[in-house]
């Protein structure tokens, strides 16, 4: 019930492997790949990245077309039997399929275009319906010209202006502001009329010549054409259908295989090349691993190695959860408010708990908590709503807190009420028992605070225990709001309160509320002055300490040509300057002498071992001359090698120390002004959020009344209406509650979830696990 | 009701073609492709639904346009109060003087048809003359019979006696633009008052001082007309610029260059980018901005009404550009720069 542990692992193997590699790798789908910096060439060191062009695109765009032409939907099926490996298998296999597919498909597109053509037709032959001269006889006209056609509504009275010209015109019907028109005009005036329509906006259609007789007759005769065609054109698709059916297991298998192919040409652009070996680094769930490591070592001349996590200072592992079957459901709401960090914990099991607790309270009732959870099974089972599980779970607790409060359906008579057992109501401090949920309604609201005042300071505990192995872990555990000093601060007040407010009892003594109360207080107020005088402390220890001694460690048998005492000046000055990088590898020894003289700029260059003629070691300079550097040192000789592991640590000692002076540096310059205006806003808004925080707990309180609330209502109105309407009021009723008041209950608790209690400890800052995986998406 | 017509005026301002629009119709080859552009717009969609743009013509288009933006007034003019109503009709009076000085310049052109071809039938009805009658007149003397019971025929009477020259027409279109600012005033005195009368009465006199600019700069720089032949042009409503600071200005031999330094002190004020050799479409860019100003701050209905109708008039001119350069081959950069955008 945690995050998934992963295992960085480093593949190599000769270059002619790669592509196998890949495809046992999307086929483990359990390995996500490092990605290699976009853009990278070829570095210094000979490495490249693989971006080969895939010889096997075309074909996929190819066999896409093909499953579109013949209608086959492109799913994840196993292609293990499929024996096909090269392009020329592929292509063989498609013109295969394509030679009877072109012939079925020309058919259809002829079919297709001569059915258009007709349906158009139709269409005009139907705007002249009243037209009774017959068309054949139209066409046969040798000495006059007609022409149909659609004029402007506008022009029409203009063609009176023409009246006197040697034409006559018929006017259909019109519509959408344009109407039907034939002229008839002697052939010998034609051009000069045609012009006179023109210029009116004439739009001629041209009628087809096979038409004949009346309009009406033509309008029969193209009806049976089309009617034809389209019995043609279902018996064409019949056929394509058979093929369809004929070819479809195979086709789609090998469709899959080819696009897992070119997908993993995609991949190799993760891929670095150096000679004739490829390597690539991945993480793979650990309990995973012995079986990716054989698969993917199946390949021959490939080999897997399992590295330490922090070797890849550039990528932290991916997160991958994994809970039990209760939990399972509710890492939806921890993915949507984001991933925990690798090195966090998972907080998916107290979101789980939490969520189903606050929900069962809030709408705590056997009959429709019952009815959720069955609602959550059908959703599961027949749509796979993500949400249903959580349904399903939510449902129970809502039972188990009606069986509390004794409501079943809205009825309180079935279940005796917790509040109405002599026990607890004397207990609560009621001579008798309290007639229904209102009476107790102080109390309840009392208890979703004392509610909210747990869960919070459960919270703060977690943030406290999250950042105590963390850089900032006296800023962010110890003297933050929700880390030690503000749960003192909180439960002393809450404590307190509840004590001296509920039972009487005095607590707020002058040493309680010095030492709980104030303290705190001026802790958080003074947070600033004091985080960066214990840095200032464990800054020169960490010098003294871990630097230091990394680095006389390393050079003992170099020191003769070392000076640590200057280096650690220099490194100094280093510091100052802002982020820096290192490069390890070999020089000779008469290079490494000249590197004062030679070399210019910010750097420090600290020397591991010598063996009398070769000298290895590493330089830091800051980023921003690391080109001059590596230049100067390039001129040297310096040939450049992989950091050892037992180097890194000094590096990443060094990034810490870097890391906390820039986020010293830009806190350093306040003036005494602004710290106690930003000091005393910021306490305030901690007491304001304190104070908020707890309040909006009151909302569990607030929906249980409004819960009974909404039930006496619809107890009221079934009473009204009695009979056999009761009944379907209370349905009605219940169902409303249901949806409504569930469907608000729910949204109240993921706030809660949210805004109360992740804000006080989490940070959704990882990275999905995305396994690499062939791309069938046909988008892409 | 004035705020009503402001909102609606403004929410259809709002549907108004953006630079995207213009730049994707700049670059549309020809008329097919404007319109089947247009018919995927928000505003011009219902006008071009039942079109078929690979056999419609040019003239169609324009026409189409413009009888949009005329439907979209009649429209509007139905929001108005009813004691507002007469200045309201100020572009059925505008659209009359234009179709007779329309008519009357085929006739001297001896076009037979070609004012029926040009006559926009969706006005029929609307008009205090009969349109189809206008179109089917074959001489002044038939116009004259035509327009016989309207205010009109006063002032063409006296121009049209024998057989008037193209000068005489440009004055019988001034006169007939002064009888037009006169109407104007009196619907504006009689319905409005204060600020909002004199607001209105400004854009009459604004647009007739940038007539006034114009001609003389064009008959002069082009032209060069005299003086006194210059002045018959010219409208005798004026607003910033008075008649006799046209005079002289037109006395003096650089009057082109000084009356185009009139234009940009009193009006362009050196925000409205111009080139002299195509003054209108400075002269729009000024109303186009006048206009916008108008329909975003004024509170006056009649007011949001002219602007819009300002603003609208601005956008078919610019679709009627964009139609011309698509029909004979102009480049979209050429084209581009008629724009008012």
């Amino acid at each position: 019930m945690a995050i998934e542990k992963m295992a960085l692992v480093h593949i190599e193997g000769t270059l002619k492997r790669v592509n196998k590699t890949l495809m046992k790798c999307c086929e483990s789908n359990c390995f996500h790949i490092i990605a290699v910096k976009s853009g990278a060439g070829e570095s210094d060191n000979g490495f490249r990245s693989l971006k080969s062009k895939s010889p096997f695109t075309p074909l996929v765009n190819r066999y896409r077309a093909m499953a579109e032409g013949l209608g086959i939907e492109i799913k994840r099926v196993d292609y293990d039997d499929v024996n096909m490996n090269v392009s020329v298998d592929f292509d063989s296999y498609l013109k295969e399929i394509e030679l009877r597919y072109n012939k079925l498909s020309q058919e259809k597109t002829a079919i297709e275009e001569s059915l258009k053509d007709h349906s158009t037709a139709l269409m005009q032959v139907e705007k002249l319906s009243g037209l009774d001269i017959d068309f054949s006889e139209i066409f046969a006209c040798k000495y006059i010209k007609l022409r149909f056609g659609r004029l402007p509504v506008d022009s029409i009275p203009k063609l009176e202006y023409y009246r006197d010209r040697n034409f006559i015109y018929y006017h259909f019907k019109e519509e959408n502001g344009y109407a039907q028109i034939l002229y008839i005009t002697p052939i010998s005036d034609y051009i000069e009329i045609d012009d006179i329509f023109d210029s009116l906006f004439f739009e001629r259609i041209h009628l087809p010549d096979y038409f004949h007789g009346d309009a009406d007759d033509a309008k029969t005769q193209m009806i049976k054409l089309v009617k034809e065609e389209n019995v043609r054109l279902d018996k064409i698709k019949a056929e394509i259908d058979d093929l369809k059916n004929e070819i479809e297991e195979d086709f789609l298998k090998a469709t899959i295989k080819l696009i897992a192919l070119d997908q993993s040409y995609f991949l190799r652009q993760n891929v670095l090349a150096v000679n004739n070996k490829f390597y690539m680094s991945g993480y793979v769930p650990k309990r995973r691993l012995k079986e990716f490591i054989s698969s993917v070592e199946s390949v021959q001349d490939v080999e897997v190695q399992e590295k330490p996590l922090d070797s890849e200072p550039n990528s932290s592992p991916p997160v991958l959860l994994r809970n039990c079957w209760l939990f399972r459901p509710f890492e939806m709401f921890v993915k949507m408010y984001g991933l925990p960090n690798y090195k966090c914990f998972d907080p998916t099991p107290y979101v789980a708990v939490t969520f189903m607790l606050i929900f069962g309270i809030m709408f705590g009732d056997v009959g429709q908590g019952l009815l959720i959870t069955v609602l959550g099974i059908i959703l599961d089972k027949w749509r796979k709503v993500k949400l249903a599980p959580v349904m399903q779970r939510i449902g129970i607790t809502s039972a188990i807190f009606g069986v509390l409060y004794g409501s079943v359906f809205g009825n309180e008579e079935i279940i005796e009420p917790f509040f109405k057992n002599p026990f607890i109501y004397q207990a609560l401090g009621y001579s008798e028992a309290p007639a229904d949920i209102f009476q107790v309604s102080t109390i309840l609201l009392i208890v979703s605070i004392g509610v909210g005042v747990i869960l919070l300071l459960i919270s703060m505990a977690m943030n406290v225990i999250t950042h105590l192995r963390s850089p900032d872990w006296l800023s962010e555990a110890v003297l933050s709001p929700s880390g030690v000093v503000g749960m003192i601060f909180y439960a002393s007040v809450m404590t307190g309160a509840a004590l001296q407010l509920g039972f009487g009892i005095p607590v707020f003594s002058a040493p309680y509320v010095v030492c709980l109360i104030i303290l705190p207080l001026v802790l958080l107020f003074f947070k600033e002055p004091i985080i960066s005088l214990t840095s200032k402390i464990f800054k020169s220890e960490s010098k003294n300490t871990n630097i230091v001694r990394a680095v006389k460690t390393y050079s003992d048998a170099v020191s003769k040509l070392s000076n640590v005492h200057e280096s650690e000046k220099l490194l100094d000055e280093l510091v100052n300057t802002g982020f820096v990088k290192a490069q390890y590898g070999i020089m000779e020894i008469d290079s490494y002498k000249m590197i004062e003289e030679t070399v210019s700029g910010n750097y420090v260059f600290y020397p591991f071992e010598n063996d009398g003629k070769y000298v290895m070691g590493v330089y830091i300079a800051p980023v921003k001359e690391i080109a001059s550097v590596e230049r100067e040192f390039g001129a040297l000789g310096f040939k450049k090698m992989k950091m050892p592991d037992h180097i890194e640590d000094i590096r990443k000692e060094q990034n810490l120390r870097l890391f906390r002076y820039t986020s010293e540096s830009k806190k350093k310059h306040k003036s005494i002004g602004n710290f106690i205006i930003e000091g005393i806003i910021e306490l305030f808004e901690s007491c304001l959020t304190y104070i908020t925080n707890t309040m909006s707990f009151l909302r569990i309180g607030g929906f249980i009344l409004s819960h009974a609330g909404m039930m006496l209502v619809v107890s009221v109105l079934a009473n009204n209406v009695g009979g056999n309407g009761a009944i379907v009021v209370q349905i009605l009723g219940n169902l409303f509650v249901i949806g409504m008041e569930g469907f608000l209950v729910g949204i109240q608790v993921l706030r809660l979830e949210f805004y109360e209690i992740f804000s006080r400890f989490y940070k959704g800052d990882g990275k999905p696990f995305s396994p690499v995986v062939a791309n069938f998406n046909t988008d892409e | 009701m004035a705020d009503a017509i402001i909102a609606k005026a403004k929410s259809i301002y709002g549907k108004r073609l953006t630079k995207e629009d213009y730049n994707n119709l700049l670059h549309r080859g020809n008329v097919s492709g404007v319109v089947a552009y247009l018919k995927n717009t928000q505003r011009y969609k219902s006008i071009f639904a039942n079109v078929n743009e690979n056999q419609i013509h040019r003239g169609q288009v324009e026409q189409l346009l413009s009888k949009e933006v005329f439907e979209l007034y009649i429209k509007l003019c139905r929001f108005m109060s009813a004691e507002r109503n007469s200045f309201c009709f100020y572009l059925i009076k505008e659209l009359e003087m234009k179709q007779i000085i329309s008519a009357l310049t085929y006739i001297k052109a001896d076009s037979d048809d070609g004012y029926l071809i040009e006559m926009p039938a969706y006005l029929m009805g609307y008009l205090s003359f009969d349109l189809m009658k206008l179109s089917g007149a074959k001489d002044y003397r038939e116009i004259l019979d035509v327009l016989s019971d309207t205010p009109y025929h006063k002032i063409l009477k006296r121009f049209l006696s024998g057989n008037a020259s193209v000068g005489e027409l440009d004055e019988c279109a001034v006169e007939l633009y002064g009888q037009y600012i006169k109407w104007a005033f009196k619907a504006i005195e009689r319905e409005y008052k204060g600020a909002q009368a004199k607001s209105l009465k400004e854009i009459f006199l604004r647009q007739s001082d940038l007539s006034n600019i114009m001609m003389c700069y064009r008959k002069r720089s082009l032209f060069n007309e005299d003086t006194e032949q210059i002045k018959k042009s010219l409208n005798s409503y004026h607003y910033l610029v008075t008649p006799a600071m046209l005079d002289e200005i037109l006395s003096q031999p650089d009057a082109d260059a000084k009356l185009l330094a009139l234009l940009k002190k009193m009006y362009f004020k050196g925000k409205v980018e111009y080139d002299p050799l195509n003054l209108e479409i400075g002269i729009r860019r000024y109303n186009y901005g006048f206009y916008k100003k108008q329909l975003s701050f004024s509170q006056n209905g009649t007011m949001a009404l002219y602007s819009l109708m300002g603003l609208c008039e601005v956008e078919r001119s610019n679709l009627q550009k964009i139609i011309e350069g698509a029909r004979y081959g102009r480049t979209p950069e050429e084209t581009e720069k008629l724009l008012v955008i």
